[in-house]
């Protein structure tokens, strides 16, 4: 291993501190044992037995939950389906536009999407909850999703189908069969990535909830403006380890997968 | 007694149901043209394969024999005339109900799945769909067909190139298809391993009697394994025939030229007399004598074509009358191949001609070397006459 040059250090340690100073702040204040979020007045993990009794942030964070896993389940979907015509199809009457509009939500200000969302609800007179915050997050999610499978459909190998519809597929066993397991981890990055998006989201959810649907980013904001306390911390700190843990699990699976591939494809070789 | 009389005659028949106007062709082409938007890629086709042949497309990259597999096997559908399996036309019939297999170029094995499960995969979707004890039986027969019943537990990316070949053809097999088509089997395998698999290709097909198509860029390749070549170029077909047909009588220039080496003469023929022509193809030296094509008459611009090894090289004059073609030359050029040598002979009129001669002994035609005047001569058989 070579070591670092002093330069190389700084910039490195100037670079973490920059991303992670923040969160490691909030994550020790979380453990903090005063009500004053500044003050430190001994460590303690009543915030989070506090948390846990709160029964406006327990169903502020069971309605995100489940708008994250239906909305993502959904976006995966219809984004999978946008991605096989957009890949797919060849050129057909319209393609180019289509292409364009599935992308423009990407780069759309999340207030606009939210802005034209609300109207929308408005006039065909739906009432704002927890499904109008659905709908919201799989349009917006949902080119996500198609914009990854996308890439992954690509590079996939048409001859792979037609091996399968050559050795007597009907189309669509041959995309149960073949397509859908070899795109998976491209469908699966897909659906965590909409999964995400959805979790903290705030500016679009609050322009579609209403009144009995709240969720926890929107939650958390509304908590903020009259002043930090040290139950937001101890939340955001709960939020922060599932993320990471989630994170660091996912990297580790894939660097070791990958690594066995290498060491297999090796020993074929060398047999 | 009798039976084995019979076993004896047919051992010795030659395998030629294309000249047996009785046998009734496996695969017909009437009349099939293939565009895509403005390109034509195939061209008014119309050919018989017959069953157990191993048949080879041959051509260039782009010359449409890719297309005429993929119509046989179902993924691309004629734009004109019709193609009949067995007396059936195939229109509008899907891949998945034609009882044609494909070997892919890329093999397109399924990552996911084990060899075996690769082996399995047409087999779980035909009629033995409930049978799994018939399923297991079949797809052993394939491994231990393919020596391949060691890995039928491992995954494609954890096997060889050459394993994975075999993998390929195994899969394609099991469903014991009327035809099979191999798309550049070959291609991805070294020089070495692609000689040992080509002749185990011939020995499958025999043992399996299956018909097997074979789309190839590789001349050599085509010869070695095939009953009979297609020649193709532009969409269209220039000569079927036997290898040794097609190497020894090409029909054009076009073929003469793709198959192996050869020397074209070009000039004008005399009216042929007594089957035999004179082509004049340079001023000052002697007309080529050669036989002349059978539908040749009168006089004609022609292509005298001749295969290097069928011109002699002689430092002196070659005194055989049988050699009715002589003409002096200088070497300019020399490549010793071990087995054989090839000389470049510049003749006096500026043509250049390959001449390829057998090092039959270690210490032979040392004598010719560079920048030395030479004779060169064949005799009035040794080419052929192409009027295209």
């Amino acid at each position: 291993m070579r070591r670092l040059s002093w330069f190389n250090l700084t910039s490195l340690t100037l670079g973490l501190a920059f991303l992670y100073l923040p969160m490691v702040i909030l994550v020790i204040y979380s453990f903090n044992g005063g009500k004053l979020v500044t003050v430190w007045a001994g460590f303690s993990t009543k915030w989070y037995g506090a948390l846990f009794h709160d029964k406006a942030f327990l169903k502020a964070a069971w309605i995100t939950l489940k708008v994250a896993v239906i909305s993502s389940t959904v976006a995966t979907l219809l984004g999978t389906m946008a991605a096989l015509v957009l890949v797919r199809a060849g050129r057909f009457f319209g393609r180019t536009l289509f292409s364009g509009m599935i992308y423009a939500p990407l780069v759309m200000p999340d207030v606009i999407t939210g802005l034209a969302l609300l109207l929308l609800f408005i006039a065909i007179g739906l009432d704002r909850g927890v499904f109008t915050i659905i709908l919201a997050h799989i349009t917006f999610s949902m080119c996500f999703v198609s914009v990854v499978v996308a890439s992954r459909l690509q590079s996939f190998d048409r001859s792979l189908e037609e091996a399968a519809l050559d050795l007597g597929c009907t189309p669509l066993d041959a995309f149960r069969s073949v397509t859908l397991p070899i795109i998976a981890p491209a469908v699966i990055s897909g659906w965590l990535l909409a999964f995400t998006l959805s979790l903290d989201d705030l500016v679009i959810s609050s322009f579609t909830s209403g009144p009995s649907s709240t969720t926890l980013p929107i939650k958390i904001f509304s908590a903020v403006r009259l002043g930090v306390n040290p139950e937001i911390n101890a939340l955001s700190t709960i939020m922060i380890a599932i993320v990471s843990t989630g994170v660091i699990t996912a990297s580790l699976l894939s660097k070791r997968s990958i690594a066995r591939r290498a060491r297999e494809e090796q020993e074929a070789f060398a047999s | 007694m009798p039976e084995n009389t019979q076993e004896n005659t047919r051992e010795n028949t030659v395998f030629a149901p294309w000249d047996d106007p009785e046998a009734a062709p496996l695969i017909e082409f009437r009349n099939v043209t293939k565009r895509f938007g403005t390109f034509t890629a195939i061209d008014d086709l119309t050919l018989d394969i017959y069953a157990r042949e191993f048949f080879a497309l041959l051509g260039p990259s782009g010359c449409g024999k890719t297309t005429i597999m993929r119509m046989l096997a179902g993924f691309e559908d004629p734009s004109e005339g019709e193609i009949r399996l067995g007396g059936a036309d195939l229109a509008g019939v899907p891949p998945n109900r034609r009882p044609v297999n494909m070997m892919f170029q890329s093999y397109a094995l399924f990552p996911h799945l084990s060899v075996w499960d690769n082996i399995a995969f047409g087999l779980r979707r035909s009629d033995m769909a409930r049978d799994k004890a018939r399923i297991a039986a079949r797809v052993e027969e394939m491994l231990k067909l393919t020596r391949l019943e060691k890995f039928a537990r491992r995954k494609p990316h954890q096997i060889s190139g050459g394993q994975r070949q075999r993998v390929a053809l195994a899969r394609s097999l099991a469903k014991a298809p009327r035809l099979l088509l191999l798309d550049e089997p070959l291609g991805a395998l070294d020089k070495k391993l692609r000689q040992e698999t080509q002749f185990e290709l011939m020995d499958i097909q025999e043992r399996t009697g299956t018909t097997f198509v074979i789309v190839t860029h590789d001349q050599e390749e085509a010869m070695t394994v095939a009953s009979r070549v297609a020649v193709m170029d532009h969409g269209k077909i220039v000569q079927v025939d036997t290898p040794a047909s097609i190497y020894e009588a090409p029909n054009s220039v076009y073929v003469a030229d793709f198959i192996g080496e050869i020397n074209i003469f070009k000039g004008r023929a005399s009216a042929p007399k007594d089957g035999f022509c004179e082509i004049g193809f340079a001023e000052g030296l002697a007309p080529i004598r050669a036989r002349a094509p059978e539908d040749m008459q009168g006089e004609a611009e022609v292509s005298f074509a001749i295969r290097p090894e069928k011109v002699e090289i002689s430092p002196e004059r070659p005194q055989a009358r049988e050699r009715a073609n002589a003409y002096p030359g200088k070497v300019i050029d020399i490549a010793y191949l071990g087995n054989i040598s090839t000389y470049h002979v510049a003749l006096a009129g500026g043509q250049k001609v390959k001449v390829q001669a057998a090092n039959t002994r270690r210490i032979q035609r040392r004598s010719i070397t560079w920048d030395q005047q030479v004779w060169i001569s064949f005799t009035d058989t040794a080419g052929v006459v192409l009027t295209r």
